[in-house]
C-alpha cells in the first residue's frame, strides 16, 4: 500500500522516459501522497504515454518503464513501486502474475488494454490481478483505478461482472479433479490444448478463441511448463497417453 | 509561425487521454476539437479546420474512412494510429509534377497511361512538390 513521505517529485518529458527515484513522495502543492507505479509495456505511445498523464494529475507517477515480462519483475521493488500496471498485450502476463502473487503479493498488479469481455479475465483473477482497465477508459477512471488498487480495492471493467460470473460458472461446469499423476490445466487451458491437438498455430487459436496471439502464447507457455515439456507436439503426446489412461 | 492546429478524431480513451497530454506540452501545437460521434468527420474537420487529423483505426479500415475526407479536404493530413497503438500512417494528398522530355506523339500516349496508373509505362515523375 502507498502511504505518505515528504519530498520531490518527479515530472517526466516527453520522449524522456521517466528515471528511477524515491517512492511515495508528496506532489509539489503538497496535496498527499504520490503513488509510484511500475508499467509494464511494450508499446512505447503507452508506457511513455502514461507517464505524461500521471504527471499532468500529480497522484501518481511512472517509477520505471519496462517492455518484457522479466524486466517487468526486475523493476518491482519494495522500496519504490505502490502500485504495478501491465499491458495486457505483453507476452508472459500469466508469468508476471504468478511471480507477484507468490513474491510480492502486497503489491496490487493492474492490468490494461483487457476488453470487458476478454475471455482471460477469469484467468488474470485466478492469478491474482487486483484490477482491471480497458483502452477504452479514461485517463481519470484509469488513475482512479490504480489508486484504487494501491489502497488495496479490487476492480472488476465496467459490464464485465456479468462476463465474469458465467465463465466462473462454466469452469465450474467443466473442472475435473485430476489424479495425481495427471497434469492440473485449467478449463481455459484445457480448451487451448485441445486446439494444439488439432495443430492449430497460435494464430489460428487466437482467431478461433478471439483472443491475441499473445495471450495464446501466455497459455501455451503455461501448459508446456505445467507438463514439463519443451515443446508443442510433447505436449499433445503428453496429453494424449493422460486421456488414454483415464480410459 | 502559427500554432499546428490538431484534431483528434475517433480512438479508445486512453490513447486519447494521452494525446491530448502529449499535444498540450508542445508549445507549436494547438488542439482545435475532437470528433462527434453525432457529427461526420468531415463536419468536424470543416467546422474546426485543423492541419491534421490523429485518428485510431483498424488498418484495413484507412483506406475508405479517408477518401471521402480527402475528396472534401484536400489539403488535410491524417495521422491514422493502429490498433496495436504499435504503428501509424501518415496520409496526405500531394501534387506530382512530371516533366515529358523529348515530346513524341507515343510520349504523350505514354504519359497519359503513366498518369492513369498503367503499370508497364516508361514514364515516371520526375519531381513532387506539397500540396
Amino acid at each position: 500500500m502507498y502511504h505518505e513521505e515528504s519530498s520531490g517529485t518527479v515530472s517526466p518529458q516527453l520522449n524522456q522516459p521517466p528515471s528511477h527515484s524515491a517512492r511515495a513522495t508528496t506532489d509539489r502543492e503538497g496535496k498527499g501522497a504520490v503513488c509510484a507505479v511500475v508499467v509494464g509495456s511494450d508499446v512505447r505511445l503507452y508506457s511513455e504515454g502514461l507517464a505524461l498523464v500521471f504527471a499532468a494529475d500529480g497522484r501518481l507517477r511512472v517509477s520505471r518503464v519496462a517492455e518484457t515480462a522479466q524486466r517487468t519483475l526486475q523493476c518491482v521493488t519494495d522500496d519504490d513501486t505502490d502500485a504495478l500496471l501491465i499491458d495486457a498485450t505483453m507476452p508472459d502476463v500469466r508469468i508476471v502474475l504468478d511471480v507477484m502473487k507468490t513474491g510480492k503479493p502486497h503489491i496490487p498488479v493492474i492490468i490494461f488494454g483487457v476488453p470487458a469481455l476478454d475471455e482471460d479475465l477469469v484467468d488474470y483473477i485466478d492469478g491474482g490481478a487486483a484490477a482491471f482497465v480497458s483502452r477504452n477508459s479514461t485517463s481519470q477512471e484509469l488513475i482512479a483505478t490504480v489508486l484504487s488498487a494501491a489502497r488495496g480495492e479490487s476492480m472488476l471493467l465496467h459490464g464485465s461482472v456479468a462476463h465474469v460470473l458465467g465463465r466462473l460458472a462454466k469452469r465450474a461446469r467443466l473442472s475435473v479433479t485430476p489424479t495425481h499423476a495427471e497434469p492440473s490445466l485449467t478449463a481455459r487451458e484445457a480448451e487451448l490444448a485441445s486446439l494444439l491437438d488439432e495443430g492449430l498455430s497460435n494464430k489460428e487459436i487466437a482467431q478461433r478463441l478471439q483472443i491475441s496471439v499473445a495471450t495464446v502464447k501466455n497459455h501455451v507457455h503455461r501448459i508446456l511448463e505445467k507438463l514439463h515439456v519443451e515443446r508443442r507436439g510433447q505436449a499433445v503426446s503428453r496429453l494424449r497417453h493422460s486421456m488414454d489412461q483415464r480410459i | 509561425m502559427a500554432a499546428i492546429r490538431v484534431m483528434l478524431g475517433t480512438m479508445p480513451a486512453m490513447v486519447r487521454g494521452i494525446l491530448e497530454e502529449t499535444f498540450a506540452s508542445q508549445h507549436d501545437m494547438t488542439l482545435v476539437g475532437s470528433a462527434n460521434a453525432d457529427v461526420s468527420m468531415s463536419a468536424t474537420v470543416a467546422t474546426h479546420n485543423p492541419d491534421i487529423l490523429v485518428v485510431g483505426m483498424a488498418h484495413d479500415e484507412w483506406a475508405s474512412e479517408f477518401i471521402s475526407l480527402f475528396i472534401d479536404h484536400p489539403r488535410l493530413h491524417i495521422l491514422a494510429i493502429g490498433e496495436d497503438a504499435r504503428a501509424a500512417m501518415i496520409q496526405e494528398l500531394y501534387i506530382r509534377r512530371w516533366r515529358i522530355s523529348e515530346l513524341s506523339p507515343m510520349a504523350i500516349v505514354d504519359a497519359v497511361r503513366a498518369s492513369c496508373g498503367v503499370e508497364n509505362a516508361t514514364a515516371r515523375p520526375i519531381s513532387n512538390t506539397g500540396s
